[in-house]
């Protein structure tokens, strides 16, 4: 879906907030360079006040930069014509109050100029799209925080961008629509979308970004695509169907006189909280219990894409995605299969290599992982520690490195 | 369309429902049958027209009822009007439904009609009719202004700088919108909105005034007569001219006392005020009549006044001093040589009527004034008269009628608020919404008060008290070198905007030309506010529209 056309492109950007004397106060943004190219779907991560919003920010032109340069779709971001390619879902949605949904995707859709059939069938797609079609008619001041979010997003999908920037997008929304928010941004991503995904919230950005973007103080202390800067090549795992304790431990056996290693942790998958939730809701719904809010939105709206029609976002295929796993290590289990005990390794992998679904939902193979990763910086963002190489027996997997759950 | 219908049963609906219960109220409470109260309403002419058929509260009910329900529709009519079209014209529709369903504005827009519905039925209903239409129309007009003024400014400030704070603004120019065009919306947006406003205002006085204040009983033919030819109607104003150039009078006196006596011109605060004073004392010379003297005043161009044929109406506001001890005043007039008397109560304006064939052929009446008492010509007069300067001698006909009259002040109260909503969105673009209010509402009330104030500065009297000459000098400085001309330099430019008093002209039954309607919509609604929202655009096109926690 990438190509080699460049979306956005910043240089040397720097933002200085000043007082009233004009005094620097606070250096937001220091020497940054980025390049988005089209297609590619970034995570600009970061705590807060590490400069992640005002970069966006000075992208859309809303703030002004101290130094440097930035170009959006080959031009500057003053330039108003560009802003019908762009859609934008800002941190606190920022809705009018006193409108109701139509009324506020009227309004957005008329400021891009949509003539009036076209602006009906976009309103009516997307509320249904972002499950709010039994609310259209109340004001946005007496929606939930999760349902203004969805009106937020559907405001910045009013006009079909080519280049949608979501700032916080699952703030406040519960994980239907947080899963949905994913879901969708993977949708837009096979349409050949651009998007930028700005959050500190990382579990949101592994699943969708082909990209992430660190920053911290201002700066870009790492970068580079998930696999690269997640992978803990230290480790490997390995699923099977449950074993009896006597296979484990032949197994270790054989690793410990094959590898010289010990197996650190064998243990029971849970299902994840997130697929329970989702189980219950799709119940409860089809059970016929009402909901005053938020439903669980439907299809992707069709203008979003000619071939997109087809692309569901309704529950159900929500909860038949769902115990998907993680992207983990694949082929090295076939490659370093050990040759003393095939039968039992036969019994743990299958005659196939290890099933990897995540590549299913074009997730690319992990690479090795790259010398940018700032695991220093990954421990301040996250509060997890960096894998170690310690003696094998203080040693626990990392969950996350971990299958199918 | 369904869209459409379902608004259009709406109101119809809702007119109906009122139209049933105020039916209600007037048979079941003001004992009128719904048939008297048709005939009441369809009886275009107040000489045959059946009394009113209701008393205060229905009154009151009734206005009410017209006034909401205009609105309502108006509000409706504006809302299609203004979802036409792009650019500009959404974000207009978004300050019209922000406004319309915003508390703070909901409120005093209510507060609003009901106190122009409610006024009425406060009159003192002792007085003299013509005095409780007068006051009605002052009370309505000046409501009218001094609410719409505030809410303008409130609305204006608070749609932009709120927008800016709330962070909504961030979204509205991450979409294709010139600064320009979301600026000149806002202001479209509220100046349609005033538009409503003041036209439902204006139909609220001139039902209350056409169709019930007038249709009450007068004390008695004057009174009637009064309501008519002198406040429901639209009259022009001739004052009259002098013989002489009254400038070049004073500005010979001022050539004198420059070559007498320098210093003291120095002392009265400069050439400029001194000028001032002398032009003030020629003309209130030329306005007085000793005792047993005469003075002839000159008006012309009542050529039209002639052709109409209708009566004219000589105004009088005469002061005497000393005060005469039975504080009736007695003197002579000879309008072209036809005699007539006059006897009046002193200090307050008295109208006498005159026919239009006493105007001669080339448009010209001649006043001659004789200050003696005709029924006792021997006995000198004690004191000297004069007119004031301003208003004390007019002669008055009418030129149009009461209602178009209405509608022409209207308009003028529209094109301040035009300003005044340019100036308070454009205060929204750099300042918080308090510190916009603040600023946009001293520059309301600069303009407003210009005439004012002007005159204040210029006439105060310079009396020295003895005793503490140094510190009086000091005063005086700091007064006549900084005060008056840093009050005079900010308060002159805006003298356009409160030159005509609007409410006085309708109250006086004063004609408001189309050429003075013309002149404010140029210059007070055009360009005043093209160089106020040029000004505006010039910051805003600057301004960081986000706002970043660091």
């Amino acid at each position: 879906m990438e190509s080699k056309q460049t979306v956005v492109e910043v240089r040397g950007l720097t933002k200085v907030f000043r007082d009233f004397w004009m005094r620097p106060r606070v250096t937001a943004v220091q020497d940054l360079d980025l390049s988005v190219r089209k297609g590619e779907v970034i995570g600009l991560l970061g705590p807060n006040g590490s400069g992640k919003s005002t970069t966006i920010k000075m992208i859309l032109g809303l703030l002004f930069p101290t130094k440097g340069h930035i170009s959006l779709f080959g031009k500057p971001p003053t330039d108003v014509a560009l802003k019908k390619r762009v859609g934008y879902l800002p941190e606190d949605s920022n809705l009018f109050r006193f409108l109701n949904a139509v009324e506020t995707l009227d309004f957005y859709g008329r400021l891009f100029h949509l003539p009036p059939s076209e602006r009906k069938r976009r309103i009516e797609m997307l509320l249904g799209m972002v499950g709010l079609e039994g609310a259209m008619y109340r004001p946005i001041g007496e929606y939930s925080k999760g349902m203004q979010r969805r009106m937020g997003l559907a405001q910045a999908l009013v006009n079909d961008p080519d280049l949608l920037i979501l700032d916080e997008p699952t703030t406040g929304m519960d994980p239907i629509a947080t899963r949905q928010m994913k879901d969708l941004i993977r949708h837009l991503h096979e349409r050949g979308k651009t998007i930028i995904l700005c959050t500190h919230l990382l579990g949101e950005v592994e699943d969708v970004c082909t990209r992430l973007v660190i920053m911290f103080g201002g700066r870009i202390r790492a970068q580079g695509s998930v696999d690269e800067l997640l992978s803990v090549p230290e480790l490997q795992n390995i699923e099977v169907e449950p074993l009896r304790p006597e296979t484990i431990e032949k197994i270790d056996a054989l690793i410990q006189s094959e590898e010289q290693k010990k197996i650190r942790k064998v243990e029971t998958p849970r299902m994840r909280l997130e697929t329970l939730f989702l189980n219950v809701v799709e119940k409860a719904e089809k059970e016929g219990l009402q909901t005053s809010g938020a439903t669980t939105g439907g299809r992707l709206a069709e203008f979003l894409g000619e071939s997109a029609g087809d692309r569901a976002l309704d529950l159900d295929s929500l909860v038949q995605s769902l115990p998907r796993p993680e992207p983990v290590a694949p082929a090295q289990t076939e490659t370093e299969t050990p040759a003393l005990d095939h039968d039992l390794l036969r019994t743990m992998s299958g005659d196939e290599p290890v099933e990897t679904p995540g590549l299913e939902e074009g997730l690319e193979p992990v690479e090795p992982v790259s010398e940018e990763a700032d695991y220093d910086l990954l421990e301040d963002l996250t509060g997890a520690e960096r894998p170690k190489k310690k003696p094998s027996s203080e040693i626990e997997a990392d969950p996350e490195t971990e299958g199918p759950r | 369309m369904k869209f459409t219908r379902s608004i259009g049963a709406r109101w119809g609906l809702s007119f109906l429902a009122g139209l049933v219960l105020l039916s209600l109220w007037f048979w079941l409470v003001d004992g009128a049958s719904p048939l008297e109260v048709l005939r009441f309403f369809t009886t275009a002419s107040s000489d045959v027209a059946p009394p009113v058929p209701f008393g205060r509260v229905g009154g009151v009910l009734l206005v009410l009822f017209v006034l909401a329900w205009a609105l309502g529709l108006g509000i409706v009519l504006i809302q299609k009007l203004l979802g036409i079209g792009y650019g500009p014209m959404p974000v207009a529709r978004l300050v019209v439904r922000e406004a319309t369903r915003m508390r703070g504005s909901v409120v005093p827009i209510f507060l609003l009609l009901l106190v122009l519905a409610i006024i009425p039925a406060t009159l003192n209903t002792d007085s003299p009719l013509r005095y409780r239409i007068q006051s009605y129309l002052a009370y309505s007009l000046n409501v009218t202004s001094l609410m719409l003024g505030a809410l303008t400014v409130f609305l204006g400030c608070f749609a932009i700088s709120n927008e800016i704070q709330e962070g909504q603004a961030r979204s509205i120019f991450s979409k294709p919108v010139q600064r320009f065009q979301y600026l000149f919306g806002k202001v479209l947006g509220i100046s349609v909105l005033n538009a409503l406003l003041v036209a439902v205002c204006g139909l609220g006085m001139a039902f209350v005034t056409t169709t019930w204040l007038a249709r009450l009983p007068a004390l008695d033919d004057y009174d009637s007569n009064a309501v008519r030819e002198q406040i429901l109607t639209a009259r022009q104003v001739i004052y009259p001219q002098a013989p002489f150039d009254l400038e070049a009078d004073a500005q010979e006196r001022l050539a004198r006392l420059q070559e007498d006596n320098p210093g003291w011109i120095e002392e009265r605060g400069g050439v400029a005020t001194v000028y001032r004073e002398l032009l003030h004392q020629v003309r209130t010379e030329w306005l007085s009549i000793g005792p047993h003297r005469q003075q002839t005043y000159i008006f012309s161009g009542l050529q039209n006044a002639r052709d109409r044929g209708e009566m004219l109406q000589m105004r009088f506001l005469i002061e005497m001093m000393p005060e005469p001890p039975d504080r009736i005043l007695r003197v002579v007039l000879l309008a072209n040589g036809r005699q007539t008397s006059l006897a009046t109560t002193i200090r307050s304006a008295q109208v006498v009527s005159v026919p239009a064939d006493f105007i001669d052929e080339n448009g010209v009446l001649e006043l001659t004034v004789v200050n003696l008492d005709p029924s006792d010509p021997e006995t000198l007069p004690v004191a000297s008269i004069s007119f004031p300067a301003k208003d004390g001698l007019q002669v008055l006909f009418k030129v149009d009628d009461f209602l178009p009259n209405l509608f022409r002040s209207m308009l003028l109260i529209w094109v301040k608020l035009v300003f005044l909503a340019m100036l308070s969105v454009c205060a929204g673009t750099f300042l918080s919404f308090p510190v916009a209010c603040i600023f946009a509402l001293t520059i309301w009330v600069l303009a407003a008060g210009s005439s004012e104030i002007l005159d204040s500065l210029h006439f105060t009297p310079h009396e020295h008290s003895h005793g503490h000459e140094t510190e009086e000098q000091a005063t005086d400085f700091i007064y006549e070198r900084i005060v008056v001309p840093t009050m005079t330099l900010m308060v002159s430019g805006f003298r356009k905007y409160s030159y005509l008093d609007v409410s006085s002209r309708i109250v006086d039954g004063r004609n408001i030309p189309w050429g003075i309607v013309r002149q404010y919509l140029f210059w007070i609604g055009l360009v005043w506010s093209a160089a106020i929202g040029l000004i505006g655009w010039l910051i805003f096109r600057n301004r960081e529209i986000a706002r970043v926690q660091v």
